[in-house]
This record gives structure tokens, C-alpha cells and sequence, in this order.
């Protein structure tokens, strides 16, 4: 940076105004020109954060003179981050149109990010010794490394049945799958990570507990040994290097002569209501030097995470912690404001969240919280919160479908992307997405729901992976002597699909059989392919795929495709090796990764489809989506189907409970997992209507309508009655 | 039932146009190479089927860094101001092979050998008079341009010998792990056109340009006898003009419009100029690419 290029906060705030065309309520011009110490930033659904952060950023640059690389801004995911870069960089351009003396300021500088990908980045700038030349790996390859390197002994096996049980769901103990035992440990371990929990005294405790921690050391030596890490230990690895002299250097800043690496001066946590007890660490620690600049923004009530670590707890608790840790008081602010929502919305929310007990618990949200105040016109003549019953969900899907065409068609929306169906499951299965999909089909709806789960039924998908296996294990002789009986058909039907298509696709099935008998020719151990990578190439250079790729939706799911076999080629080997034992047969090692774990993960979990960086809703399309996908965005109406769901604790909820004597830092709450469950439950619902700006319409059947409030979150502590009468039938 | 809504009419909003990073090597040399490659990989997200081909490129950049990060006594043992070893580049080439082994990422016996030899006469030939000249390595830079935010690596910072003390000149250097091109191939000009881009990352950060940009061939330095000094061919020094670097990030900037016109089509065009014939011998795309056919290059399919 050059010069003294500076303005005053009146000057950015009026600038951002005269932007905006609106002016920003008071309390958002405290929050943007509050000074130093901790700062949090409680901003209900629809209170314009975004804006307030993007322009406190910018006050720091412009104003402050803070170096931008003093700066780190973290946020949720990706997207939300290069979003927040480009407001920063475009509100910086409309200023030095104005103030020409900050063009010198390159804003691209402040480090923006997910805090994994913040952790990674200076790790890797600061040459930290435990994390050179570490493979990061993504959740997918993290599990299928485990379910590869894991060697689970007796013992540890029934740790993990003893002291998680819920993680198994009914599965008695002799029937659950290796698929199973990983996917628990995945859960658990990562769980007591990001719990922060003392594995010394979990090791005192002896017994399971003792099996349990051992196994966690197993795996990071594995992990070690292997030169990778996950998002997990990533946290870990960084939070040493905080406290290690280049940490040090980090957080003071250093001059080399060509360079000056300046300090850490500001930390802005964008979400806060997700973040853990790791992470919470970590940016207490970023901020350790006074004056403690952490700025934190959330809403406890939109906090949805907990099934992934998220404790919410961390910033209901944040004051408390600026206090214990460094004797600070933190200032909050709220922004309560809803620029969002129809006023009755706002009314119907307000009731909701505190209409039940759970919710006015000590510590269950941020105490003195005021209300949200509604801030928009959004009209009058229509009903803003309205339901729609019927007997049964097919009927209620249907009503909604006619609704949704109809409003199309008489241009109350312009496009059906202004609309949104939230679920809690946007698989396309009779209990969840299903029977809406199919009444908006048969109303000729086009459809937009890249987590329908159902990947694995697109025809591309099934022709390309059938002709794949039909060349790497011709008459499918590995795969008939497979013990899990869901793998095999799952694996016979890509077969099937594809002899189907063989018939006339000749030239496809004339490279397939040559190579199938290619490689059948082989002796014992050679090397048939360095890569086999490349014969999905070859497979893609023939009809029908050759034309599927012109095709963008398909030409997405083919590419997918591709990078879903890289997991696999990292932890399984990318060369095609015979057998040493087998006549004419491939490697039995490498086939049975392919199909207990490739295949395996993917017949459990099931695929989605690829979503769009770019686009939130393509044009022309009625989305369908989970409450979690819907966090942060807004949509002119707002269905919400699948109500009236029973509340009982989840794994994660369990999880948390056996895990929390052995937590070092007793940032959590000490709620009963049932009231976390109801906690939870009410806040996914509290998201979903939030959403909505003209209009909310909740979809149930009469016997859904019938639960009452101890029984269901959906409808508000006084349970489905009161929406019955309070809330207009449509 | 549609009824109750008449009284609203709400037109859908359009969405504010994206901001892309993009990056001379990933993205403008690579669109340059081949377009119709570049949609395949970089834009339509396939993944390569080849990812053996980064070993090499990965060792290099890998153990030099390290060689530095030595000299400068950043690692645990090693102190500071002492040239690496041979063992000690060993033991580097070691630790970077084995974090690529763990992505099964592999080389063969002579790739590797080359690659270490390459290193070693690197580290003894220009170790003494380079190492101590370095500011700083692995730079990212980056910097905002209105509709696209432009970044890139660059290898190594370092001051330029025989300056006077007092006027600071910073040169930059690029690590090749290759021949060096003759003038009249493609790779020369991008070359150049890259580190002129480096010139004008380096200016934003800083405020000056950088005296003039290195680069290395290392490659120059592989064969059956070790070069006692440096080969001629080893470097090629590319001189930092204002006019050249100017036209740089124009023609930057119009492979950018090109890309941005071609993902929002959804369609990639064939290459302007035929690639290098390494190029295409090597992509996952040329069982049946009609480009390649037509600049005659036909590739036979293989079994399997
Ligand atoms: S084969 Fe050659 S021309 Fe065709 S996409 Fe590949 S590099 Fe480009």
C-alpha cells in the first residue's frame, strides 16, 4: 500500500448509501464504526449482515489504513467467500470513483475464505514443518482412506458399539458392515477433535474409552505415515502452529526486505452460530494480542450444524469467553431489522421461536435478544403465511403443484425460480421429495434438485459405469463373489444398463469386449494400463457418450464421474495390475476397493449432482431443496412440506453427551440431548420460514395438523391447532 | 387458489454478473495451449486421467523450495546461511516423492533419476551465488481487475547481483522443468508473456517492477556429464518493459473475455494454433477429437 489513502467512516457509509439507495439503520452504522475490542454482531434472518461486514472490512482498509492482509474474513463455505470478495472489491471500486486516493488499496489482498482453506493457506506460506508436503483429503477420500487403512480389532470395535451405539442406527452388533464401523468411527473421532477433548484423561478412564482413544492415535499415525491429513487435523495442525514461533511470526508479522508480512490485526467470523469448539479456539487465538479485534456475525437461532461438529453454544457463549479469556467486554450489537420478510412473516417467526419451552432454557439463545422488527412493504392484499391441508401428502403435493403452476401462469412470479419447496430430505423417496416431484412433474414443472440422491438412476451414469465394469471385470467374476448382496445388484443393474445399450451401440461394445479379452490374455501380475483413467476416456470417445456430452446436464454427471474415481485412484492405485494369484482376473485388491469402497460409500450414502458454484437456480426451474442448501438465501414464496416430523435426539446429539465429561474446555452447554434435539429441530425450522419474503406456505396433512407441540417443532409451541386456526387456509 | 395471490406481481431479479479469479499458468497459458483442453479440464471439471505428468514439475519446484527454505535456515536442524548437501537433497527429493507416492502418484526409475540429477548440479552450480540473493519464494500475487481477479506464483524473489547498495533491485525467477524452447516455438513467447504478467503482479504489491525476470531450464543441466559452469541455453533473461508488459495484460485480459464467452456458450472452440505435438500425445480427449484430426493427428484407439 502507498501513500496515506484514507476517508473518513461518514464519507465510506455515504457512499455505500447513495449505492444502495437506502440509508443503514443505526444500528448497523454502530456495528460498521464500532472500534477496537471483541464485537459481536447478532443479525436476525434478513437484517442485512452481509452489507455491515463487507462495509466494516472496508472501513478497516479505507478508513483504519489496516493493511488488508492484516485482515482475515472467514466465512461458512466457497461460495459465500468469494461472494463477500467480490461485494468488497465492487463497493471498493464505487469508493475510489469518489475517493480516487484508495485506489492504491487492493482489497484482493485480505485473506477470505472458509477457515480450512484460511488454515491451509498460511500453513503452507509459513512452511510449517508437520504440514509439508500433506495431502489435504476431501470428506469422500478422508473415509474411503479409513475404510482402506483401518484395521479394526475387536476391541476397538466394541468401544465404538459401547460407547455410541446411536451412531449404528438398528443395525444389530453381527450384522453391521465395515462401511458401518467407519462411518461411526469417521463420525465420533472427528466429533471428539473438534470437541476438543482430553484424550489423557479419556485414556484414564480405562476400558472402552481407553480402546477408543488409541484408535484415534492409530489413525493419525496412519495418517502421518501416508503424508495426508483431513479437515480435521487441519485444525489441529494450525492451532499448534498458533502456538509455535511461526505461529508467532504469523500473528506479529514479519519484514523480510522484499516483503512485508504484516500482522494479524483484525478477525472477522462471518456464521459464527456454526462454528465448533476447534475453531472457536483458533480464532480466540488469532486474536489473542490486545485489543482482542474479533468481530463475530451470526444469528444463534439460524444455527443448523450441529450434526457436523457446530455447537452454537460458541456464540451464545462469546461474551462470556472475551471475559474469561481476556478480561474484555465484548460489545454486541444487534441487528434486528428484517429487510426480508412480509410483516406477518416476521410476526409468525417471532411467535414460532419463542413459543416454546425448549427455547427458554438458560443459555438456549443469546439472552436480552430483542424481537425482529419488520422493515419492508411487501403488500398487503395477499395472504403472507397461509397453509395447505389435504388427507394424505399426495394430496397436499398436489394442491401445491397446481398452486405453484398457476401462480406462473397468471405472472404473480415472472419465473419459478422466485419459488422454493424446503424439505428437511430433498431425496427424491415416497417420504420425502418424492410425492411433491411427481406432482410437479405431472404439472409440467420443470424441476431443479441436485440432491434428489439419485445420481446412481441417470441413465448415462449406470451405461458409462456398466461398460467400465464390464471391461475391468468381464462376467462380472469378482463382483459375483462379493458378500454384501446391496453392492452386487446395484452393480448388475450398471451391467444390465449397459448390455442394453450394447445392442446397437456396436462400437462402444466392440472396444469393450477387446478390452475385456485384452486383459483376460494377460499373465499373473503384469501391468495392463498405467493409468486407468484413461480408459474411461476411451469409453467417453464412443456413442452414445460422445453425443451425451453435448448435453449439459449429462455432460456434468459424465465429468463428475470422472472425479469420483480420483478418491479412489489416490487410495486404491491408478495402475491396472493383473492378479498374482488369479488366472485372467485383475488385481483382487484393487477390485474389491472398487467395489466395497467406491461402490459401497456410494450405495450408502447415495450421489448428488454437482451444484452450480455460479447459480443458485438455473432459470425456467422450480427448485427443491434440503433447509441446509436454503441457508442464507431468500425466495419470493416459500413452500415447506413434510411437517410435523416427531423430535427425538440424533446421533450427534448422543455423541456430544458421551463425549462431554472429557472436554477440556467447557465452552458447551449442558442441556439434556433432548432439549438439544428440540433446540435443533426448531431452529431448521425457524430457517425455513424465514426465507420467504411475500409469501409462506406451510404444506401438511390433517393428521400432521393434529400433533401437538410437545410432539412436533413444525407448528410452534401450541403444536398444529394453532396454525389450523390462526393461519389462513389457502 | 391462485387467487389469493392476485394482487402481487413479482418479476424475477437477475443476479449480478460473477467475478472469476483467473491465473496465468491453470487458466491463460493453458486456454492458449489448447482451448478445447482447457474446457475439458478447467471449465467442464473432468479430471485427468494422467496425473503422472506433475510429478516432475512437482519435484523440482518442491525440492528447490525446501533447498531455499534451507539456506535461509527455515528448517528444523539445518543451519542457516549452509548450502544443502547432496544427501540433504536427497533426503528433500525423498520427502516430496513420498507425499506424491501417497497420491499414487508415481514416476518411473529414469524420471526420477533425472529429476535428482537435474537438482543436484542445480544446488552445487547456482546453490553459492543464488541461495543468499533470495528475498522470498513461492509468492502468490494477486491483484483485482474490476471484472476479474488476475493471480499467480512466482518462483523465486531475488536481489539483483551488481546494484548498487541502497537502490534495491528485485529480479524474478521461474522454474522450468524442461529444454529450453527454440525462439520460434509457441512455449517461448508464453514464457515471456508470463513473466512480464509476474512483472506487472509484482509492481501492484510493491510499486516498482522487478529489474528483469529469470528463466531456468532445468533440464539444460540433465546429461551424461555434470556442466561445470552454467550452460548457455540454461537461462533465458527477459528484460521488464512498461510497453511490453502493458500489452501483456491486454492480451490477458482478452483471453479472459474469450474464456468468459466460451463458458457462458457452453461451447469451446477448437485451438487458433495447433498445439504442441506433446500436447495432444498426451491428452485424454484425443481418442475422437475432430481438432486433432483435422491438423492430421490420428490417434488409434488402444485396448483396453
Ligand atoms: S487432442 Fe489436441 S487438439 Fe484435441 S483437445 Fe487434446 S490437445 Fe486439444
Amino acid at each position: 500500500m502507498k501513500g496515506n489513502a484514507s476517508i473518513t467512516i461518514d464519507q465510506l457509509i455515504a457512499v455505500a448509501e447513495a449505492r444502495n439507495g437506502y440509508p443503514l439503520t443505526p444500528n448497523q452504522k454502530q456495528a460498521i464504526k464500532h472500534g477496537d475490542g471483541p464485537l459481536a454482531i447478532v443479525a436476525g434472518p434478513g437484517a442485512g449482515k452481509t452489507e455491515v461486514l463487507v462495509l466494516r472490512a472496508l472501513r478497516l482498509m479505507c478508513c483504519d489504513q489496516v493493511h488488508p492482509r492484516s485482515i482475515i474474513l472467514t466465512t461458512f463455505t466457497e461460495k459465500a467467500a468469494r461472494n463477500l470478495q467480490d461485494r468488497i472489491a465492487n463497493t471498493h471500486l464505487a469508493l475510489t470513483a469518489k475517493h480516487q486516493q484508495l485506489s492504491s488499496i487492493d482489497t484482493s489482498e485480505a485473506r477470505i475464505g472458509t477457515l480450512h482453506s484460511i488454515c491451509n493457506d498460511v500453513l503452507q506460506e509459513y512452511r510449517f514443518p508437520a504440514y509439508q508436503n500433506v495431502r489435504l483429503l476431501d470428506q469422500a477420500e478422508a473415509d474411503l482412506f479409513k475404510f482402506r487403512k483401518l484395521k479394526l480389532e475387536d476391541k476397538h470395535k466394541d468401544a465404538l458399539f459401547g460407547l455410541f451405539r446411536a451412531t449404528f442406527g438398528n443395525y444389530p452388533r453381527n450384522k453391521i458392515p465395515k462401511w458401518g464401523w467407519v462411518d461411526s468411527f469417521a463420525t465420533t473421532s472427528s466429533r471428539a477433535y473438534e470437541d476438543l477433548v482430553d484424550f489423557g484423561a479419556m485414556k484414564a478412564k480405562g476400558g472402552h474409552w481407553l480402546a477408543f482413544a488409541e484408535l484415534c492415535e492409530v489413525y493419525e499415525k496412519l495418517l502421518s505415515e501416508e503424508h495426508s491429513s483431513d479437515f480435521t487435523q487441519l485444525l489441529r495442525t494450525f492451532l499448534a502452529f498458533l502456538n509455535s514461533p511461526k505461529g508467532a511470526a504469523f500473528l506479529k508479522g514479519e519484514s523480510t526486505p522484499s516483503f512485508e508480512r504484516p500482522p494479524v490485526r483484525h478477525v472477522l467470523v462471518d456464521e459464527y452460530q456454526d462454528t465448533n469448539v476447534i475453531q472457536e479456539a483458533i480464532y480466540l487465538s488469532l486474536g489473542r494480542e490486545a485489543p482482542h479485534n474479533v468481530c463475530i456475525v451470526g444469528d444463534d437461532d439460524q444455527a443448523l450444524y450441529r450434526f457436523r461438529g457446530g455447537s452454537v453454544e460458541c456464540m451464545v457463549g462469546f461474551a462470556d469467553r472475551c471475559m474469561s479469556q481476556w478480561r474484555q467486554p465484548c460489545t454486541t450489537i444487534y441487528l434486528s431489522e428484517n429487510f426480508r420478510s412480509h410483516k406477518d412473516i416476521v410476526k409468525f417467526c417471532n411467535t414460532f421461536i419463542r413459543s416454546f419451552p425448549a427455547m427458554q432454557e438458560k443459555g438456549a439463545r443469546i439472552a436480552g435478544k430483542p424481537e425482529l422488527i419488520s422493515s419492508v412493504d411487501r403488500g398487503s392484499g395477499h395472504p403472507a403465511v397461509s397453509h395447505c391441508r389435504g388427507k394424505t401428502v399426495a394430496d397436499c403435493a398436489s394442491s401445491f403443484a397446481t398452486l405453484v403452476r398457476d401462480i406462473k401462469k397468471h405472472g404473480v412470479v415472472e419465473d419459478y425460480s422466485q419459488c422454493v419447496l424446503l424439505l428437511h430430505s430433498a431425496k427424491e423417496s415416497p417420504r420425502n421429495a418424492g410425492p411433491f416431484a411427481d406432482a410437479l412433474r405431472s404439472h409440467n414443472v420443470p424441476i431443479y434438485n441436485p440432491r434428489s440422491g439419485s445420481f446412481l438412476e441417470a441413465e448415462e451414469v449406470r451405461q458409462f459405469l456398466g461398460a467400465f465394469v464390464s471391461v475391468v471385470d468381464p462376467g462380472l467374476t469378482v463382483a459375483s463373489a462379493l458378500q454384501s448382496p446391496t453392492i452386487l445388484a446395484e452393480i448388475q443393474s450398471w451391467v444390465g444398463a449397459y448390455s442394453q445399450l450394447a445392442k446397437s451401440a456396436t462400437s462402444l461394445r466392440s472396444y469393450v469386449e477387446k478390452s475385456a479379452s485384452a486383459i483376460q490374455a494377460k499373465d499373473k501380475g503384469d501391468t495392463v494400463a498405467p493409468a486407468f483413467g484413461s480408459i474411461l476416456y476411451r469409453i467417453l470417445a464412443h456413442d452414445p457418450f460422445v453425443g451425451y456430452q453435448q448435453d449439459f446436464v449429462r455432460d456434468q454427471r459424465l465429468s463428475k464421474l470422472t472425479r469420483w474415481f480420483e478418491a479412489f485412484s489416490a487410495q486404491y492405485g491408478r495402475s491396472l495390475i493383473m492378479s498374482k494369484e488369479e488366472d485372467s482376473q485383475l488385481s483382487g485388491f484393487w477390485l474389491n476397493g472398487l467395489y466395497y469402497g467406491l461402490c459401497g460409500q456410494a450405495v450408502r450414502d447415495g450421489l448428488n449432482d454437482d451444484e452450480d458454484d455460479e447459480t443458485i437456480v438455473p432459470r425456467g426451474h422450480f427448485p427443491i431443496m434440503t433447509i441446509h442448501q436454503a441457508k442464507g438465501l431468500e425466495f419470493d414464496f416459500v413452500f415447506v412440506g413434510n411437517l410435523g416430523g416427531t423430535v427425538s435426539p440424533g446421533a450427534s446429539h448422543e455423541v456430544e453427551h458421551s463425549l462431554r465429561p472429557f472436554r477440556s474446555n467447557g465452552t458447551r452447554s449442558n442441556h439434556t440431548v433432548d432439549s438439544l434435539a428440540w433446540q435443533d429441530e426448531i431452529r431448521l425450522h425457524y430457517v425455513a420460514y424465514s426465507r420467504a419474503k411475500y409469501a409462506l406456505v406451510l404444506l401438511a396433512t390433517e393428521a400432521q395438523l393434529r400433533k401437538k407441540g410437545s410432539e412436533t417443532a413444525s407448528f410452534g409451541g401450541n403444536g398444529g391447532s394453532w396454525v389450523k386456526q390462526d393461519v389462513q387456509l389457502l | 387458489m391462485w387467487k389469493n395471490f392476485s394482487s402481487i406481481k413479482l418479476a424475477a431479479s437477475t443476479s449480478a454478473p460473477v467475478k472469476r479469479r483467473y491465473s496465468i499458468t491453470a487458466d491463460i497459458l493453458a486456454y492458449e495451449r489448447c482451448s478445447l483442453q482447457y474446457g475439458l479440464f478447467a471449465a467442464r471439471k473432468y479430471e485427468p486421467a494422467l496425473a503422472v505428468q506433475i510429478f516432475y514439475g512437482t519435484v523440482i519446484h518442491q525440492v528447490l523450495d525446501r533447498a531455499h527454505a534451507h539456506f535461509h535456515g527455515d528448517i528444523e536442524g539445518k543451519a542457516k546461511g549452509s548450502l544443502p548437501s547432496n544427501a540433504d537433497i536427497d533426503e528433500y527429493f525423498n520427502e516430496v516423492r513420498n507425499a506424491l507416492n501417497s497420491r499414487q502418484i508415481r514416476a518411473s526409475e529414469a524420471v526420477r533419476e533425472q529429476a535428482l540429477t537435474v537438482l543436484k548440479r542445480f544446488n552445487a552450480l547456482e546453490g553459492p551465488t543464488l541461495y543468499p540473493r533470495v528475498l522470498d519464494t513461492e509468492c502468490r500475487l494477486q491483484t483485482d481487475q474490476q471484472t476479474y481477479v488476475l493471480h499467480g506464483n512466482v518462483d523465486v524473489l531475488a536481489e539483483t547481483a551488481g546494484v548498487p547498495k541502497g537502490e534495491k533491485g528485485v529480479e524474478i525467477w521461474d522454474y522450468k522443468g524442461t529444454k529450453r524452447p527454440s525462439l520460434a516455438a509457441p512455449d517461448y513467447d508464453q514464457y515471456v508473456f508470463q513473466m512480464q504478467v509476474y512483472a506487472e503482479l509484482y509492481k501492484r504489491r510493491t510499486g516498482t517492477y522487478p529489474t528483469r525476470a529469470i528463466l531456468y531450464f532445468l533440464n539444460e543441466l540433465s546429461g551424461d556429464h555434470e556442466p561445470k559452469a552454467r550452460p548457455t541455453n540454461a537461462v533465458l533473461v527477459v528484460k521488464i518493459d512498461q510497453a511490453e508488459v502493458a500489452k501483456a495484460i491486454a492480451s490477458f485480459s482478452a483471453t479472459v473475455s474469450q474464456i468468459e464467452s466460451c463458458k457462458s456458450t457452453q461451447k469451446w472452440s477448437d485451438p487458433k494454433h495447433p498445439p504442441p505435438l506433446e500436447t495432444c500425445n498426451a491428452c485424454d480427449a484425443r481418442w475422437n477429437c475432430e481438432a486433432a484430426r483435422k491438423m492430421k493427428r490420428t490417434y488409434k484407439m488402444l485396448i483396453p
